[in-house]
């Protein structure tokens, strides 16, 4: 990242040197947006183009271009939509609070309390996100669907019900929104997280020390300080449960249970032909539309974030909050909670992995026990090529998504403007858009410009990096609010560069937020499949792409064994970023 | 700090070059030596003619790309100096990424394709597929498609019927026709696909309308799970959870047995099928080397390879089709269009 050369103007150095900050900043400013223009502009043309084109033939880029509105008419007056909108509101909102309450009570465990085991725990809460989505779908079903999930057998025999269904059926909107919930928990968590690991607690000591009950603390002080990043995170998030498919399709569907998401599937994805993308490029446009209120709300409170500041240079390493009794009811909320998170659906993967096909859930099957699976993919040079090209993947998309968003995000919150909400805008658009319409912009783009991307891992690297810098703003720009301006001040009133200033105090100060950073956005690649699947060819393929065809390929237990070097993966990056930011135990 | 007028124009001007890319014009495609959009030679020809094209084969499937490496041994085994680059995509995904291809006026990055007819319609409509004797390359006529100019061949052929649980369904159990399946003993126990591509390809023969009647009657009689796609339904029928399935083909069948799974399927009174199908862009600079290996591929040898590592067959009337059952198929854009259009009607019943 380029490095912002100063601050605000009451801060001004010697002449000389004001001058040359000033050319900096500016320089720096010019560069950072026009990456992000770069990166955005192109998807934000095909989403609003391909919406008022008839996609039938692929999207038009040359006359004659089949204009239409229908995909507006389509996308408003589908059938039963109030239907679909009610139970969506039911779903989002459900999984929402799920997923916050859970994630912030997670957080407040590991990063503010003397939990013994945390580095544990915090391994446990992120490592769902590594676990493919049939297999989720498949752990819940065989524990709680109706006819002989093993929940609902045990439950029948020992309460005695005559019935042969129930009395739990997984395949309702309460139980998809609680996987819901436990889905977006991971990515919810490592959100809330960074800013409250990056945060000092001088302000909550100082009200203990005044005499506050520790709720009160908890109500007046620390979630007022994490405001930023938790309605970063809630605008992030809504709009990830708005568009989310995989829980919708594999739990809600077997039930006849419609949200909105799988309305526009449906939708733009005709039984023949090509997927409708000028359909799906509409519904984008309204769910940019319908997220500018929240934004804009967000962006109001990073606005004030003088009253976020809580990394001051009075500053010190946070003490922790003793649990003494409670300690024991602590781990066991906590690691029961992982336990039907991730050990729950991590065995089911496990077991997956080691049976000739993926049958019953049953003592009888370990008897089937084979490792032809592990055999057949490890012997297998293309999945090699996928395991290198992934960790590539997640490595630099998460690298490129991180530096754009520390720059932006210092704009954001430092420079002074009436366009910087629209800055903030344009790095939350690619969140809002389609998958297919970053794939297909970045097809477009890459075919076009004479740049040797084309048909290589790194045009699926760049389509990430555009993807997930919405992703990475909502970390950074809440973590640079809660930084004392006056830190990067005091560096260029002592002779710092801007360079010196952003490598030796706002780098540093923002580290927890920048590896949680990375490591959201190196999950999300890896496990991203829409991308890769529009971008990819025989040299490129990724292993998101290699579950996704072993499992159309009717390979039940090799869709497994690769989740489970998924996981593994996962588990690995967690671990190695978890302790490269200095993690206490 | 206000961003001054210079620096936002210097932003506006950084931000156009993507979107000049997208306006622009990017390099033209490669030559092509099939200048009429037709193409005939025999296998042993285009094979010789094929050491005159450079560069490999690019060729999509939706095989497992393991499967697809031991699946052509014996043609890299027969002919070291071709090289198949194999993509794993299917047929939307391709025909996607070539129509974006043409539209930017850049060489193409497949040279055949193999897949379902439906997902290469757009390339047939804007006539990118090339006008292939696949007679000449010793195709049986009941192989062969042709759509306006382009050509393809039909490299396996998959029967649909009723997949069943072996160890809780016998087969006295089961129904013998369509109209037997519309039964309250299967409500919450039979399994439907959302797309309703299953079940719309009896339509041809059936009916579009009696189709769409008897599946409502399905519906509401049956209740059943509507959960997408041949593996998962497998699975919840071997594991238990469902008793049936609508969406059991007869290869995926054949490999769920092999591997032990207690899984067998019966055909009904009208049994459709799906077709896969293989075809050339006209724009390939490696027709040769496409109809060498293509020819190959749908001769005797590459069919048996299939059989073996993918068990699927290319029998015009699957010997399985039990004596008084109509084989429905959809081997013309007729049938096809009616299978879709009844498969589409059955989606919109199923989402509400």
């Amino acid at each position: 990242m380029a490095a912002p050369a100063a601050v605000a103007q009451r801060a001004a150095p010697p002449l000389r040197g004001r001058r040359r900050w000033l050319n900096g900043r500016r320089v720096f400013v010019v560069v950072t947006l026009a990456v992000l223009l770069y990166l955005v502009l192109g998807p934000l043309l095909v989403l609003v183009l391909g919406s008022f084109q008839d996609t039938t033939l692929g999207l038009v880029i040359q006359p004659p271009v089949p204009w239409t509105l229908q995909n507006y008419a389509d996308a408003l007056f589908t059938s039963a939509l109030y239907q679909v909108l009610l139970t969506t509101l039911l779903f989002t909102v459900g999984s929402l609070a799920f997923a916050f309450v859970v994630s912030f009570a997670l957080s407040m465990l590991i990063e503010r309390t003397d939990l013994p085991l945390k580095n544990l725990m915090f391994l446990l809460v992120v490592a769902p996100s590594g676990i493919p989505t049939v297999i989720l779908a498949i752990s819940w079903s065989l524990m709680v669907n109706p006819t002989n999930g093993v929940l609902n057998v045990f439950l029948r025999d020992v309460l005695g019900l005559g019935s042969t269904t129930g009395p739990f059926n997984v395949y309702t909107v309460p139980w998809m929104t609680i996987v819901q919930g436990m889905a977006l928990v991971p990515m919810t968590f490592l959100l809330i997280t960074a800013s409250l690991r990056g945060m000092s607690n001088v302000l909550e000591e100082a009200g203990r020390a005044s005499g506050a009950t520790t709720w009160t603390v908890l109500r007046t002080v620390t979630v007022p300080l994490l405001k930023p990043s938790i309605v970063g995170a809630l605008v992030y998030q809504f709009v990830t449960v708005v568009s989310v498919l995989d829980i919708p399709l594999v739990i809600g569907r077997p039930g006849g249970v419609s949200v909105l998401s799988t309305r526009i599937y449906d939708a733009s994805n005709p039984v023949t032909g090509l997927p409708n993308n000028g359909l799906a490029s509409a519904y984008g446009v309204l769910l940019l539309l319908v997220s500018l209120a929240p934004l804009y709300v967000y962006n109001r409170i990073v606005r004030q974030s003088g009253a976020y500041v809580t990394v001051t240079g009075k500053s010190r390493a946070p003490r922790l909050l003793r649990l003494g009794r409670w300690k024991p009811v602590a781990l066991v909320l906590g690691f029961g909670y992982v336990a039907v998170s991730f050990v729950l659906p991590g065995v089911v993967l496990l077991w997956a992995s080691t049976q000739p096909y993926l049958g019953a859930l049953t003592w009888e099957s370990l008897g089937n026990t084979t490792f032809a699976a592990y055999r057949a993919i490890f012997g297998d040079q293309v999945f090699h090529r996928g395991l290198l090209n992934t960790l590539l993947l997640g490595v630099c998309a998460s690298v490129i998504a991180m530096a754009v968003s520390t720059a932006v995000s210092w704009i954001i919150v430092r420079v002074r403007s009436r366009y910087t909400p629209l800055v903030d805008l344009l790095a939350f658009m690619p969140h809002a858009f389609p998958g297919v319409v970053i794939g297909l912009a970045t097809l477009f783009v890459y075919l076009l410009l004479p740049l040797p991307v084309y048909g290589t891992i790194w045009i699926i690297v760049l389509a990430m990096a555009t993807q997930f810098v919405g992703l990475g703003t909502r970390l950074t720009t809440g973590g640079i609010a809660q930084i004392q301006v006056g830190l990067e001040e005091a560096s260029l009133m002592a002779g710092g560069s801007g360079w010196q200033t952003t490598r030796r105090v706002l780098l540093p100060l923002l580290r927890p937020v920048i590896l949680n950073g990375l490591l959201v956005v190196f999950l999300s690649s890896i496990q991203n499949l829409t991308l890769p699947l529009m971008l990819g060819t025989g040299d490129n393929v990724v292993m998101s792409t290699l579950i996704y065809n072993r499992w159309f390929a009717g390979d039940g237990p090799g869709t497994a064994a690769l989740g489970v070097v998924l996981t593994v993966a996962t588990l690995a990056m967690t671990l190695f970023l978890r302790r490269s930011s200095d993690a206490r135990v | 700090m206000q961003i001054s007028k210079k620096s936002s124009l210097g932003i506006v001007l950084a931000g156009a070059v993507s979107v000049g890319a997208l306006a622009g014009c990017g390099s033209s495609s490669g030559p092509a030596d099939t200048a009429d959009g037709t193409f005939s030679a025999s296998v042993d020809e285009a094979c010789a003619a094929a050491a005159d094209e450079s560069g490999a084969l690019n060729y999509v499937a939706s095989t497992d790309a393991a499967v697809f490496a031991e699946e052509i041994k014996p043609f890299t085994a027969a002919h070291p100096d071709i090289e198949v680059k194999y993509t794993n995509l299917r047929s939307t995904d391709a025909s996607q990424t070539l129509l974006a291809e043409a539209q930017a006026r850049h060489g193409l990055s497949f040279d055949a394709l193999a897949g379902e007819l439906p997902g290469f319609q757009p390339l047939f409509d804007q006539g990118m597929v090339l006008d292939v004797d696949w007679a000449a390359l010793g195709m049986a006529d009941d192989l062969l498609y042709r759509d306006g100019d382009g050509t393809a061949f039909r490299n396996y052929r998959l029967i649909t019927g009723i997949g069943y649980n072996t160890e809780l369904v016998s087969q006295d159990e089961l129904p013998d026709t369509w109209e037997e399946l519309v039964d309250p003993k299967w409500a919450g126990r039979v399994i439907v696909d959302p797309r309703g591509s299953y079940i719309g390809r009896i339509a041809p023969a059936f009916g579009k309308d009696e189709t769409i009647e008897w599946f409502q009657r399905f519906m509401d009689v049956d209740k059943p799970l509507i959960i997408q796609g041949a593996t998962a339904s497998a699975q919840k029928v071997i594991a238990g959870e469902a008793l049936l399935t609508t969406s059991a083909a007869d290869a995926n069948v054949r490999e769920s047995q092999e591997a032990g799974a207690p899984l067998g399927i019966k055909y009904l009174d009208y049994v459709p099928t799906s077709d896969y199908h293989t075809l050339v862009m006209k724009d390939t600079p490696r027709p040769n080397t496409a109809a060498c290996f293509l020819g190959w591929l749908g001769g005797p040898e590459g069919r048996a390879q299939k059989e073996k590592y993918e068990f699927q067959k290319n029998d015009s009337t699957p010997s399985e089709v039990p004596p008084g059952a109509t084989l429905v198929l959809t081997d013309t854009p007729e049938a096809l269009q009616i299978a879709s259009e009844t498969s589409d009607a059955l989606a919109k019943i199923m989402a509400g």
